[in-house]
């Protein structure tokens, strides 16, 4: 008798509710911990390291200039160059594009005996571009 | 009396209970994908190995001209090529060799008109005057896949000329 009496929710509406408050809930939730993961650099939509793995260049020093081919196909934006000699250690930036197969040779000094290039390249951020320089440089041959 | 102590104890609702669980899954499992979305490898448009471009004769003249016959050694057609030149002993092939008119090149960069089939040869005059001398001819094939033009880095070739038959007199 007394259990006849009590009200509440229609089951319908309960169930309808339920899921509306599941829905929003994960919306929110999503929306928030989106912004920890971070922003990452991308090109061609992946993470532009994996286009770093993807660049292949030809370097060679003659004693004065330092010559680069890019061999492979992504599009290189600028190298810094790692010059090491005589115990030091110098940086210096090539501002000149390497587009597929084409060549730059720039005059680095003369003295250094181990040359490190790193390749910059060109990602996207969200809404802008963006320099990515790579992790990985590669050694020049001396010739 | 353990009834009613039982009765006593508080909790969450069995209601809220099962929203919150399948709050934290669907958030989680939403999160785990946008994460492994940007992190995932895409599909690299790659040249196949075997790609196989070869230097089958040159012949230089000395009006700063020079001949090359390519061969197509390979499984797969051919939609081009970068041609460079050094004229240094100590120097890479960064040179770009030029066609002869009406053969149009650009930065070294030669496309065929239609592709060159395997087992194909190819010969064309290349001008080298603006350099004088050729000391090391490198060849990249390219090739499209898809609708881009990919090069093929494993299989670019490069030769030792003689010094003396490649230099320019003019």
């Amino acid at each position: 008798m007394k259990e006849s009496k009590k009200k509440g929710i229609s089951p319908v509406i309960a169930t309808v509710l339920l899921i509306a408050i599941v829905v929003v809930l994960i919306v929110i939730i999503f929306i928030w911990a989106k912004s920890f993961i971070g922003e990452t650099v991308q090109k061609k939509g992946s993470p532009a390291d994996q286009s770093c793995d993807e660049v292949a260049l030809d370097i060679a020093y003659d004693g004065s200039d330092l010559q680069v081919t890019n061999r492979g196909n992504i599009y290189v934006y600028r190298v810094e160059v790692k010059k090491k000699g005589d115990g030091s250690v110098e940086r210096q930036t090539i501002d000149e594009r390497l587009g597929i197969g084409q060549s730059i040779s720039n005059s680095i000094g003369s003295g250094y005996n181990d040359i490190e290039v790193i390749p910059v390249i060109l990602g996207e951020a969200k809404t802008s571009k963006t320099l990515y320089t790579c992790k990985n440089g590669y050694r020049a041959e001396i010739i | 009396m353990n009834r009613t102590n039982q009765m006593n104890k508080k909790g969450v609702s069995v209601i809220i209970g099962y929203v919150l669980l399948i709050v934290i899954a669907i958030s989680l499992a939403l999160l785990v994908y946008a994460w492994m979305k940007g992190n995932l490898p895409k599909e690299k448009q790659q040249c196949p190995d075997e790609v196989s471009l070869v230097i089958k004769d040159y012949n230089c003249f000395e009006n700063g001209k020079i001949n090359i016959t390519l061969k197509n050694n390979g499984f797969f057609d051919i939609d081009g090529f970068i041609a460079k030149i050094s004229n240094k002993s100590k120097s890479l092939p960064i040179l770009a060799l030029k066609g002869v008119f009406p053969v149009q090149s650009n930065d070294g960069q030669f496309i065929f008109g239609v592709p060159m089939n395997s087992s194909q040869e190819f010969t064309e005059t290349f001008d080298y005057s603006n350099h004088n001398l050729i000391l090391d001819l490198q060849i990249m094939p390219l090739k499209r896949i898809g609708n881009k033009l990919v090069l093929c880095e494993n299989s670019v070739i490069r030769q030792k000329l003689d010094e003396t038959s490649c230099a320019n007199s003019s």
